[in-house]
Order: structure tokens, then C-alpha cells, then sequence
């Protein structure tokens, strides 16, 4: 149970305060409700690229990070399909430095040619280092695209091309922060050692004072039903043949999510799960073998992914994936693999919960969502799910029509 | 109502106590020490079964490894997946981990379900059968994921600089090879297994929702063991450490670590060692940080790392550029270090750092299980129990004196070696 209280300022800006006096610290985490799925088609990789540009400097403060150390706090932050989250962590007594720095850097920016230049650069390395130099780590820039036609999911956060980083200019920087970083577009949580009227006072002092702005969203489609199977080749030269299976799924909010979730479970959560051990222990077909859906807000994708034993082909594989699929489909599972994806949510909920951070932004997040009751209901949520309701919900998204399938080739040597 | 003054940074305070959470001992039957910390996080726990297991008591590459990952795979009287379905059935999480200096299997679980998870733990221990057709698959699979690690160059780059550094026999640069796996017998692992896992521990850990009635269970556990005895010598040739490159073809980026062999946390220059560290590239706000990403966008990141093992220890840089830049970058990390061995470390610049490494001794002691965590360096290493709040009293009182001249006691860049890997 987290404990929570909320309030909102003038300005639009919500505030949620949680209190735990267990800890010698204070973390100040804000979210932004932008991500790539705002970006423009043409200027991907924005969002991400704005995030580096928040540690740049802002109106009154050169130097975001040393300011930050000098108090003895860290922080860090990320990009997502759907939101950018910065967070901060400090010894509770020197939190008013955070709001200091986070509420500067929400008032305005600093706009630097030079800041933007480097970290143009930084984000191009991490680009080649991350999705270039990894062996299969352009796998989402070819599964995205395959399986998504109209929806902004279609690219990844960093991008689709780096080109479109190499381009950006100070006037988009301005445009996208004038657009979005808005108290009205943000929500703000303090959690740790400190009460709820410090909260009310420090947050009324430093964030009140910001106006709010008119968010400028981009207006896009989404994702129209599948209709037919997609499959795409792609050759690489990676060690080991991979095939990864994306099936569209239902929004964060809908109904059925608790069950799809659960479902990912009984096929790929873990050593006791259906895919590894059928096709990984029992069949050898397989290395590797993973599902889980891939946490987006709106509708998403379940990931079947896998590393072939060599030998194997991508048809083999495929159809004995699709056959533990559409057992799952035509027959269920029983109560006890019930009771078990159930036991073992609970367990992983009630670690998650744990630490100033992760309360931190567990709320953060719930509150996104439309709903902060969230983050003390989800538990509930996923004991309501019936066999059935598993069952169900494999019929529904498991179809094949409703597939997008990367085969993904190695380039083998002649020799084993 | 109060108004902001932004462009004066908010007063702010040192950290000047710790107050170091130190671990509870109890003793089981057979003198098993169990090490505990309460913490209000409801019906959660967290219990470390610990082993004289680790890489440095193996005689054969991967054994210990492989001896550790393969324990869930099978007992006298359950298979692999009756294990994992009972364990997760009560959602019990267990893990394993083989280190260097020791080898572990980790439970996460909620308190109302500890005794069953135990019960198959116990089992998983005293029992492993090492099934060959769990060998094959094991064996199989990995050889498969080495082929891919062996692409990445940050994984060739670290191989190449840890058997640079402390030579092909070392424990730290036991790395496995293809051919390992041929030589990987059902034998030797039942071996290994009864010699460190079957009858002996080194201890037990416990955090979360600790009560009397856990404590008593996990003694119960622990008298189906006796206290292992354990020295940790490594063997260890003498070796004289030369640069080189190490060649991966068409990759767009190269790693490179520039480093050396040095004192581990034993020594009394530890902790200030780790102050000067820190300075050059141990925070975002580090020397090298700030000229290598924040000025020169050379790399996405670069870190200078202190990594102490319980017989020896290393120093290194790392990062990734592109390929025609690894000259620039290291030859960049070579001024780094000779401005340190130089110039004195400016009082402003200082005392951030300083500030930020307490805030982060801070950060590292929130929550039961990063406490148990600091609590076993103090066990593994037989440091006091105020060796922490020491900590904060060393580094407040640290002079730039003293970082210049650990810096070129420990780091000059005519005794550290330059591993490049990249096209």
C-alpha cells in the first residue's frame, strides 16, 4: 500500500505527495506527457534528443548536474513511446535544490547552439552504440515499421535514422519545449522524508510562479485492424538466427490488459513457462525464447522472440511457436498455471513497490494513466483474471492474421 | 508569499553522519552464521544463500558457473521444470550467481509462502543430479550465446584487458572459450557440487520482513550445513601488461579501456583512491565525462571504474568511439590524468565531489537489501562495523594534496595499458 495525497496548482500542474519517514532521502520525479509518439514523421528522435538538452542549462542555472552533485544528489532520466521522466534523488534536507533546478529547467531553457551541437553528437553515439553495434540491435527499427502502418509507434524512441538528429535546429528545440514542457503538461511527485506541507509550500514556491502554456499536440491516427499476416526477411551479420512475432494488442486501459499480461506469463515468464519449456527444453528448437508485451499506453504489441538452435529453420520455428499458441487458444490453462502467473504478479508487484524511486514513479505513472488509485488497486486487478478470461484473450490477439513476423537471417560460416 | 531567488542556488548541507545500518548475527545449530535486517516492507523477503563456490575455486573453466546455473536443473526426486513450476507457483523468484570470489543463490519470495520455497531450495542444494540431458541443453544454448557475445566489442575489448592485466590464469579472466564446452563432464560438476554447495556455506542473508519465526526457519535450514572455511588466494603469474589491439571486423564503433592492475579495498589508500577516481571519471560531473561527452561528443559515455576482488584489484577507463577516434579519446584520457598528477584539484571542484560521493553512500543505503549488500563488503572484506561511518570522516577531511599524489601513485599513464577493440 502506498500512501498518497494529490493537489494541483493554479497552473495546471499536478502534485502528488507520498511520505516515507523510513528514509534519509527525498526524490523529486517529474513526468512529462510527451514522448516519440508526439514527434513529427519527418523529425524523429526528438523527444529522446530533448532530454539531453534539459541537462544543457536553463534560464538562471549553467549547470544543471553540478548544482545537483553539489547538494549530493544524482539523477537521471528517460524517453518512452509515450512520456519523458526526470528524476532526481538528494539527502531529504537538501531537496529544495531539486526544486530549484527541476522548476528552472521547466520555466525555461537556456537554448544553446553549442549544447545542441553536442548532443547531437552524444545522441548519434549512443544511436551506433546501442542500435548499430550490437548484434541484433536493429531489430526494433524493422519490427516497428512492419508492424505499425499509421500509429507513431512505428519508429523507436532514438529514431529512425540519425539523420533526423543531424538536422534538428534551435528553432524545433524551441518549438517542442514551448509545446510541451508546461506545467499543465506534467505531473510532479516528491516522495520520501518530507511532509506533506513542506511539499505544498516548496512546491507552491518554486513551480507556482510558472505560467501555463498551450499544449501544441500533433494529431495522429491509430492504428487501423491487420488484416493479413506481414513477414519481412532481414539479413545481418549476426551469429545466430533470430525470429521475432509481434501481434497487436489492446490499450493500456482496456479491460483485457490485466489478462494479456498474465497470458505473456504463462508463455514466457520464467523457466516454468509454456514456450521454453516446450519448444526450448523439450523440442530444442530454440536458445532463447521470450514473450512479454511491450508496455506502451496505446495499443501495443505481445513479442514472441527467439534464438534458433542452429539447424533449425525459421518455418519450423514459427509453426511450433504457433502451435503452443493455438493450444493455449483452443484449450486454456488450468487453475493451477492460474493461480501461479497470479502468485507470481503479486510477489513482483510488492518488490516493485519498494524504495522512495520506484514508489515514486509507480505513481507518476498510475497518475498518466488517468486513474493514481492505480498503483494500490493493480494487484486486485490481476486476481480478478479468470481462466477463462486468458483463454479468451488469446483468441483474440494471437490470431495470425494479426501477426507481424522478422526473420531474421545469420550469415553462417561454412564450418560449425 | 515567498518568492524564488533562482539565480542563487538554495543553502544546502554536508552529509556529516551516516548512522550505518549494521546487520543483526544469529547462529544455527551447526554454527551457519544468519545475517538479518528488519525493514518495514510488508511480507516481503529477500534470503542469499552464499557459497565458497566462485570462479576462483574452479580447477576447470566454467565449472563453477556451470555448476551453479545448473543446480535448478533437476534433484533425485524433481525435474527442472517441477522445480520451476513450484517455486513460481508459490511466486517464489530464485536466482543464481557465480562471482569470482563467491557463488550464491538468491530468494526472493512473500513471507506467507518462505516454507515451501525453502523446502525446494534445500532440495535444489543438497540434491542436484546434473541430468546429461540438461548438460547437452545447457552446453548447447551457451555455446550459441558466446557466439554472440564474442560480436560485441565491448565484450572481446574487457576478455583481452582483464588476461592483459592479471594473465590467462587468473580467476577474474577465466573467460570461457568454444572448446570449454567439450570438456565439460557430468563428473567434474558432481564434484564441484559436493565439494562447496552439499555440505558446507559461507553464510546466510535475510532482509525485509524479518521476524522471529523467519530467523527460526532459516536456522533450521542452515543445520543441514556446516560453516565453510575458505582462503582466497588467487593463482597468480607474474605477467609484464602490454597494450594492443584486438581486431573486429566492420564494427562502427571500438571500445577501448585503458588501465591497470592495482590495490584492492583492503588497502588503506581504498577509500581516498576512490575520491580521486571519482574525480576523473566517476560521476556525470567527472573530468573525463565532461570533456569526452560534454564537450568533445565523442561517445555516449565514458567511465573510470575501481573494481576490487578479494585477492586483487584493477582500474580502468572505458568507453565506446568511433573507430578513427580512439586516438583522440585516449590520448584525451592521458591528459585527464596528468593535469590530476599535476595540478591540484580546485576547492569548489572538490568538495562537489566529495558531496557527491556521500550522497551516493547515502542513496546506496536505502532500502533492506542495498544495506545487506554494503553489510556483506564489511563481512567479505573482516572490515569493522564503522567502516562507513569512517568513510564519511576520510573523505570530508581528503586534501587536494593527497588526490595529487595518489593520482600519481596509482594512476600515471606510463604504467597503464591501452586495449583497443574495433575495426
Amino acid at each position: 500500500m502506498i500512501n498518497y495525497s494529490q493537489f494541483k496548482l493554479k497552473n495546471g500542474l499536478t502534485v502528488i505527495h507520498h511520505l516515507d519517514p523510513n528514509s534519509k532521502l527525498c526524490v523529486l520525479n517529474i513526468l512529462y506527457n510527451v514522448g516519440s509518439k508526439d514527434e513529427h514523421p519527418e523529425k524523429t528522435g526528438f523527444a529522446h534528443l530533448f532530454e539531453h538538452l534539459m541537462f544543457g542549462g536553463s534560464v538562471n542555472v549553467s549547470d544543471f548536474d553540478n548544482q545537483l552533485q553539489i547538494a549530493g544528489g544524482d539523477n537521471n532520466a528517460f524517453t518512452s513511446n509515450d512520456i519523458t521522466n526526470y528524476y532526481i534523488t538528494l539527502p531529504a534536507n537538501n531537496i529544495e535544490t531539486g526544486f530549484w533546478l527541476e522548476s528552472d529547467r521547466m520555466l525555461s531553457l537556456d537554448f544553446s547552439q553549442k549544447v545542441l551541437d553536442v548532443q547531437k553528437a552524444v545522441v548519434i553515439e549512443e544511436f551506433k552504440e546501442r542500435y548499430i553495434n550490437q548484434p541484433y540491435g536493429d531489430v526494433w527499427l524493422k519490427l516497428l515499421p512492419l508492424a505499425y502502418k499509421t500509429h507513431p509507434y512505428r519508429w523507436p524512441t532514438i529514431g529512425k535514422d540519425f539523420s533526423h538528429i543531424e538536422k534538428a535546429t534551435l528553432d524545433d528545440v524551441k518549438a517542442f519545449f514551448y509545446s510541451f514542457y508546461s506545467p499543465n503538461n506534467a505531473i510532479l511527485v516528491i516522495s520520501g522524508n518530507i511532509d506533506l506541507q513542506t511539499t505544498k509550500e516548496l512546491t507552491e514556491k518554486w513551480f507556482g510562479p510558472i505560467p501555463a502554456r498551450e499544449i501544441n499536440r500533433l494529431h495522429y491516427q491509430t492504428e487501423p485492424q491487420q488484416t493479413e499476416k506481414r513477414i519481412e526477411h532481414v539479413y545481418n551479420d549476426v551469429p545466430l538466427d533470430l525470429i521475432i512475432m509481434g501481434y497487436h494488442i489492446c490499450e493500456r486501459m482496456h479491460p483485457d490488459y490485466y489478462a494479456v499480461d498474465l497470458m505473456t506469463d504463462v508463455l514466457g515468464g520464467g523457466k516454468s513457462a509454456r514456450l521454453f519449456n516446450e519448444l526450448l527444453k523439450k523440442q530444442k528448437l530454440f536458445s532463447e525464447i521470450d514473450c512479454y508485451e511491450s508496455g506502451d499506453f496505446d495499443a501495443g504489441l505481445i513479442i514472441v522472440e527467439g534464438k534458433l538452435i542452429r539447424g533449425v529453420t525459421h518455418q519450423q520455428a514459427e509453426e511450433a511457436i504457433e502451435k503452443v499458441l493455438s493450444e493455449l487458444i483452443e484449450n486454456g490453462i488450468t487453475e493451477s498455471e492460474l493461480e501461479k502467473v497470479k502468485n507470481k504478479s503479486e510477489t513482483n508487484i510488492r518488490f516493485n513497490d519498494m524504495g522512495v524511486l520506484n514508489k515514486a514513479m509507480k505513481l507518476a505513472y498510475a497518475a498518466y494513466y488517468g486513474d493514481i488509485e492505480l498503483a494500490n488497486t493493480e494487484v486486485s486487478e490481476y486476481l480478478k483474471v479468470s481462466a477463462h478470461d486468458i483463454q479468451r484473450v488469446a483468441e483474440t490477439y494471437l490470431k495470425s492474421t494479426n501477426c507481424n513476423v522478422l526473420y531474421y537471417h545469420a550469415k553462417h560460416e561454412s564450418t560449425n | 508569499m515567498n518568492q524564488p531567488i533562482r539565480t542563487i542556488a538554495p543553502e544546502t548541507q554536508k552529509i556529516k553522519h551516516l548512522d550505518f545500518p549494521a546487520c543483526k548475527k544469529s547462529s544455527g545449530k551447526t554454527g551457519v552464521s544468519i545475517y538479518h535486517l528488519y525493514a518495514p516492507v510488508d511480507e516481503v523477503l529477500r534470503v542469499e544463500f552464499v557459497f565458497d563456490a566462485g570462479i576462483a575455486k574452479q580447477t576447470q573453466r566454467l565449472i563453477a558457473t556451470g555448476v551453479n546455473r545448473l543446480l535448478t536443473e533437476g534433484t533425485q526426486t524433481k525435474t527442472a521444470e517441477q522445480i520451476a513450476d513450484g517455486l513460481d507457483f508459490y511466486g517464489g523468484y530464485l536466482q543464481t550467481r557465480c562471482a569470482v570470489d563467491d557463488a550464491q543463490l538468491t530468494l526472493y519470495c512473500l513471507k506467507k509462502h518462505l516454507r515451501k520455497c525453502l523446502e525446494i531450495v534445500l532440495d535444489v542444494i543438497k540434491n542436484a543430479q546434473f541430468p546429461d540431458n540438461e548438460i547437452d541443453i545447457y552446453k548447447k544454448n551457451n555455446k550459441q550465446r558466446l557466439k554472440v557475445q564474442q560480436q560485441k566489442t565491448s565484450y572481446l575489448c574487457r576478455k583481452a584487458f582483464y588476461e592483459t592485466i592479471f594473465g590467462d590464469t587468473s580467476p577474474i579472466s577465466s573467460y570461457s572459450l568454444p572448446i570449454d564446452y567439450e570438456n565439460f563432464s557430468r563428473e567434474t560438476l558432481v564434484g564441484f557440487h559436493r565439494k562447496y554447495y552439499a555440505e558446507t556455506i559461507k553464510y546466510i542473508t535475510l532482509a525485509g520482513d524479518v521476524n522471529d519465526d523467519v530467523i527460526e526457519e532459516l536456522s533450521q535450514f542452515s543445520s543441514s550445513f556446516n560453516p565453510s572455511q575458505s582462503d582466497n588466494k588467487y593463482s597468480n603469474e607474474s605477467i609484464i601488461p602490454e597494450s594492443r589491439a584486438v581486431k573486429k571486423e566492420k564494427s562502427t564503433q571500438a571500445t577501448i579501456r585503458v588501465g591497470r592492475k592495482i590495490i584492492n579495498r583492503s588497502h588503506p589508500d581504498y577509500r581516498k583512491l576512490q575520491l580521486v577516481n571519482l574525480v576523473l571519471g566517476g560521476y556525470f560531473g567527472s573530468r573525463l565525462m565532461k570533456n569526452i561527452r560534454e564537450d568533445k561528443g565523442l561517445t555516449y559515455g565514458i567511465y573510470s571504474v575501481l573494481e576490487s576482488y578479494l585477492d586483487d584489484g584493477c582500474f580502468y577507463v572505458e568507453a565506446d568511439v568511433n573507430n578513427d577516434k580512439t586516438h583522440i579519446a585516449i590520448e584525451e584520457i592521458h591528459k585527464e590524468i596528468d593535469t590530476l598528477c599535476v595540478e591540484l584539484v580546485p576547492e569548489k571542484e572538490l568538495s562537489t565531489a566529495k558531496n557527491y560521493l556521500l550522497g551516493s553512500l547515502l542513496r546506496s543505503i536505502d532500502g533492506p537489501f542495498t544495506i545487506v549488500d554494503r553489510n556483506r563488503i564489511l563481512l567479505d572484506y573482516g572490515f569493522k562495523s564503522n567502516y562507513y561511518d569512517e568513510f564519511i570522516e576520510i573523505i570530508n577531511t581528503t586534501t587536494a594534496e593527497e588526490l595529487r599524489d595518489l593520482c600519481n601513485k596509482y594512476f600515471k599513464p606510463e604504467n597503464l595499458v591501452e586495449i583497443v577493440c574495433g575495426a
